[in-house]
C-alpha cells in the first residue's frame, strides 16, 4: 500500500472522527439540532460553502486551463473573482426582501411566485436538474481522475469506487457533523493549494523565473489570448469566459439559495469577508500551477492531472497523502451538496407539484434516493467509458444554467413589467440557444462564445415576451405591491445597510406601511 | 424560567415576551451610527403561526423543532423556544393590522412549516433519513415584538424596524 493511500485513510478516519465528536458536542443540546448554521461561526458558515461549491474544477479544470493556455485561464479566475461581488450588487438585498416578502423557500419556487404560473417550475425544475447532473459528473471524473492517480487502479475501476464513496457519503453523511467537516476541509484545501503553489514556485526558482521558462517554452502564454494567441481580439469569447463564473454562476440554484438564506447579519458580513479571503488565496493557484506545470512535467498525457501531478512531484510524500485527501474530501463534499440539491427539485419542484401533492417525508426521501442512484448510474455510464473533459463539463453547466435564469432573476426584482410569458420564454431561449451554439461548435466559427448568445436570446426573449404580453398576462397586483416594497427604501449609511437581518424584510414591510 | 410555555395540544394566541426594550432598541442602531436620533418609537405585534414538531432522527433519537409561519408572507422560519409575556394581555398590545394582500391561512401555515423541517432535516440527516416529521402542537397567533423607529441620521428621516427578540433590524423607509 503506497503512503498516499495510507495518509488518505488516516486522513477520512481523523474527518470521521472530527465529525462524531461535533455530533456528540451537538447533542448536549437537541434544540439546536435543526437550527440549521445559526450556531456556526462566520469562519465556518465561509469556509464550508466555498469547500463545498468549488472543488472539481478548480483542480482539474483551472490546472489543465492553466496547462494548455497559459494566463487566458486568468478570465475566468477573474469574473470567477468578481462573480461574488457582482452577485451582492445585482441580485443581492432586493432579491433577498422580495423572496422574504413572497415566502419563497428554494430558488424555483421564488421564480414561481414571482412568475405565477406551473409552467415556470415545469420548465425550470428539468433544466436546474440537467445542468446539475453536468456538474455533478464534473465531480465525478474529478474524483476518479484523483484516485486513478493516488492509487495506480484504472480509471474506471477509481471511478467507480469514487462514485460509490459519494453516493455513501449522501447516504450516510448524516452521521457526520457535515458543516464541521467541510470546514476542516476548507482550510486543509487552501493550506494544500498554497502549499503546492509555495512548492511549485520554489521548484521552478521563483515566480519571474517561472515566467521567463514559460516564455520560452512558448511565449503566447505569457499574454492573455492563449497558446496559440487564438483568442486576440476574440472579444465574444473572452466575454463569454469572463460571464461564465460571473453571471452565469448566478444561476446556479444552491447559489441564489444563498442569497435568500436566512442568516444572523453580523455572521454574513463577516463571512462574505471571509469568502473573499478565501477566494483571493485560492482561485489564482491552480491556473498558476497548472501553467508551471508545464516546466516541471512538460509531457503530461492528460493535462487535468496537473495539479495532482505537480503536487507529487514538489511535496513531500506526506504531504502529498494529506493534500490530495483534502482534494478529495472536497469533491466528495460538493457532490453531495449537488445531489441533495438534486434531491430536492426533484422531489419538491417536479414529484410533488405535479405527481402526488400529499407527498409525504417518507416519500420525498424514496424520490430524492432514486434520485441520487439514477444520476450516479448515468453518470458512470457516461463517464467510464468516454469521460469529457472537466472544465468543458463545468463551464458548458453553468453556461447553460446562467442563460435560462439570470435574467428572469435579475428582471424579476428590476423591471416591474417582467411577466410569466417573458419568463418562459427567456428560460427556453436561453437553454436552447446556448446548447445549441455549444454542439453546433458555433463558438469556434463565429469566435463568440455560447454563454454571450445565451444570454443575449435570453434577455431579448424576456423583453419582447413580456411587452408583448402586457395586456393578456399582467403582472398581478400583489406582485406589483411587493415590487413596490422591494424598491422603496432609499440610500442607508453603508455602516447600517450591511448589519440588516434579512428575516425582518417582510415583517417590516407590514408593520411600516399598515398601520 | 419565568413565563416559559408549558403547553401541549393546541393554544389559540402566544405573546411573546419582549426581550429588547426601546432603549436597547436605539442603542442597537446606534453602535452603527453614533449621530443616529430617535424621534419616535412603538411596539408592535407581528402574527405567526406557530407549530411544533416531532422530527425522527438517525439512529433512534428524535427531537423537538418549531417553526413560525408570517401571516402576512407566508415565509417560515425555524424558531428558538418560545417564551410568552407573564404580564400582558393579547388585548392590551398594538397589533399590526392585515394587509389583506399576502396573507395566508393557517392550514397553508401548516403546510410550509412541515415542508420546512422536512427539508431541514432531510438536508441534515441526509438520505439515510427515514422521514416522519409530526406535528405535536400548534399555535393559531404567536404575537412576535418588533419596534418601529423614526429616526434621523444626518438630517435624514427613515423608518427602521428593530426585532423586539433579538434586536436583529431591517430599514423600512427613507
Amino acid at each position: 500500500m503506497s503512503i498516499e493511500i495510507v495518509f488518505l485513510i488516516i486522513y477520512f478516519l481523523a474527518m470521521a472522527g472530527i465529525g462524531f465528536w461535533a455530533m456528540k458536542r451537538g447533542n448536549a443540546d437537541s434544540e439546536g439540532f435543526l437550527l440549521g448554521g445559526r450556531s456556526l461561526g462566520p469562519g465556518v458558515t465561509a469556509l464550508r460553502l466555498q469547500s463545498s461549491s468549488m472543488s472539481g474544477y478548480m483542480f482539474m479544470g483551472a490546472g489543465s486551463l492553466g496547462y494548455t493556455q497559459g494566463y487566458f485561464g486568468m478570465w475566468y479566475a477573474l469574473g470567477d473573482l468578481g462573480g461574488g461581488i457582482l452577485n451582492l450588487s445585482v441580485l443581492g438585498r432586493r432579491m433577498r426582501k422580495l423572496s422574504q416578502i413572497l415566502g419563497s423557500i428554494t430558488s424555483i419556487e421564488y421564480l414561481e411566485h414571482r412568475y405565477p404560473s406551473k409552467w415556470i417550475r415545469l420548465i425550470a425544475a428539468p433544466v436546474a436538474l440537467f445542468c446539475m447532473f453536468f456538474y455533478v459528473l464534473a465531480q465525478f471524473i474529478a474524483g476518479g481522475r484523483g484516485l486513478e492517480m493516488v492509487s495506480g487502479v484504472s480509471f474506471p475501476v477509481a471511478l467507480a469506487i469514487a462514485i460509490g464513496v459519494i453516493v455513501l457519503y449522501t447516504f450516510m453523511g448524516g452521521y457526520l457533523a457535515v458543516a464541521y467537516t467541510d470546514f476542516v476541509q476548507a482550510i486543509i484545501m487552501v493550506i494544500g493549494m498554497v502549499w503546492i503553489l509555495i512548492a511549485t514556485l520554489i521548484a521552478i526558482g521563483g515566480f519571474t523565473a517561472g515566467n521567463n521558462a514559460i516564455g520560452e517554452i512558448n511565449p503566447n502564454m505569457l499574454t492573455m489570448w492563449g497558446a496559440d494567441l487564438g483568442f486576440e481580439g476574440q472579444w465574444g469569447v473572452i466575454l463569454g469566459a469572463l460571464l461564465v463564473f460571473s453571471i452565469g454562476y448566478m444561476g446556479w440554484p444552491h447559489v441564489v439559495v444563498s442569497h435568500m438564506a436566512m442568516k444572523k447579519p453580523s455572521v454574513a458580513r463577516t463571512a462574505g469577508v471571509y469568502s473573499v479571503i478565501f477566494n483571493l488565496l485560492f482561485i489564482p493557484g491552480p491556473y498558476l500551477v497548472g501553467m508551471f506545470a508545464l516546466i516541471l512535467l512538460p509531457n503530461l498525457a492528460n493535462p487535468e492531472t496537473a495539479i495532482f501531478a505537480v503536487a507529487d512531484a514538489v511535496l513531500p510524500t506526506f504531504a502529498v497523502g494529506i493534500v490530495m485527501a483534502a482534494i478529495m474530501a472536497a469533491i466528495m463534499s460538493t457532490a453531495d451538496a449537488l445531489l441533495l440539491q438534486a434531491g430536492t427539485i426533484a422531489s419538491q419542484d417536479i414529484y410533488a407539484r405535479f405527481i402526488n401533492k400529499k407527498m409525504s417525508d417518507g416519500q420525498m426521501v424514496w424520490v430524492s434516493r432514486i434520485t441520487v442512484l439514477a444520476l450516479a448510474l448515468v453518470g458512470y455510464g457516461i463517464a467510464a467509458f468516454d469521460p469529457p473533459a472537466v472544465a468543458a463539463v463545468v463551464i458548458f453547466s453553468t453556461t447553460v444554467l446562467g442563460s435560462a435564469f439570470v435574467p428572469s432573476y435579475v428582471c424579476a426584482v428590476w423591471w416591474k413589467k417582467a411577466n410569466t410569458v417573458g419568463a418562459i420564454s427567456s428560460m427556453i431561449a436561453g437553454t436552447l440557444v446556448s446548447v445549441f451554439w455549444q454542439v453546433s461548435g458555433l463558438p469556434d466559427t463565429t469566435g463568440i462564445d455560447p454563454m454571450v448568445t445565451g444570454i443575449v436570446a435570453s434577455t431579448a426573449a424576456m423583453i419582447i415576451g413580456s411587452l408583448a404580453s402586457q395586456k393578456s398576462h399582467p403582472v398581478p397586483e400583489r406582485i406589483v405591491r411587493a415590487l413596490d416594497e422591494t424598491a422603496k427604501v432609499g440610500p442607508i449609511p453603508a455602516k447600517l445597510l450591511l448589519g440588516q437581518d434579512q428575516l425582518l424584510a417582510g415583517q417590516a414591510e407590514m408593520a411600516g406601511r399598515h398601520e | 424560567m419565568q413565563g416559559r410555555l408549558k403547553w401541549l395540544g393546541v393554544m389559540n394566541e402566544i405573546l411573546l415576551k419582549t426581550i429588547v426594550d426601546a432603549e436597547h432598541a436605539a442603542k442597537v442602531l446606534q453602535a452603527k451610527a453614533p449621530d443616529l436620533e430617535v424621534v419616535s418609537a412603538s411596539l408592535r405585534r407581528h402574527p405567526f403561526a406557530g407549530f411544533e414538531f416531532h422530527v425522527p432522527a438517525l439512529a433512534g433519537r428524535g427531537e423537538t423543532a418549531r417553526a413560525l409561519v408570517d401571516y402576512y408572507s407566508g415565509k417560515a422560519f425555524i424558531s428558538d423556544r418560545w417564551e410568552s409575556d407573564p404580564v400582558l394581555e393579547v388585548d392590551d398590545v398594538e397589533a399590526v393590522s392585515d394587509p389583506s394582500w399576502n396573507s395566508i391561512s393557517f392550514e397553508t401555515a401548516r403546510q410550509r412549516a412541515k415542508a420546512l423541517l422536512s427539508t431541514a432535516a432531510l438536508r441534515k440527516a441526509r438520505l439515510a433519513w427515514k422521514g416522519g416529521v409530526k406535528e405535536t402542537a400548534s399555535v393559531e397567533k404567536v404575537w412576535k415584538p418588533n419596534w418601529i423607529l423614526d429616526v434621523r441620521i444626518q438630517g435624514r428621516n427613515y423608518r427602521v424596524i428593530v426585532d423586539g427578540l433579538n434586536g436583529g433590524y431591517f430599514f423600512i423607509e427613507s
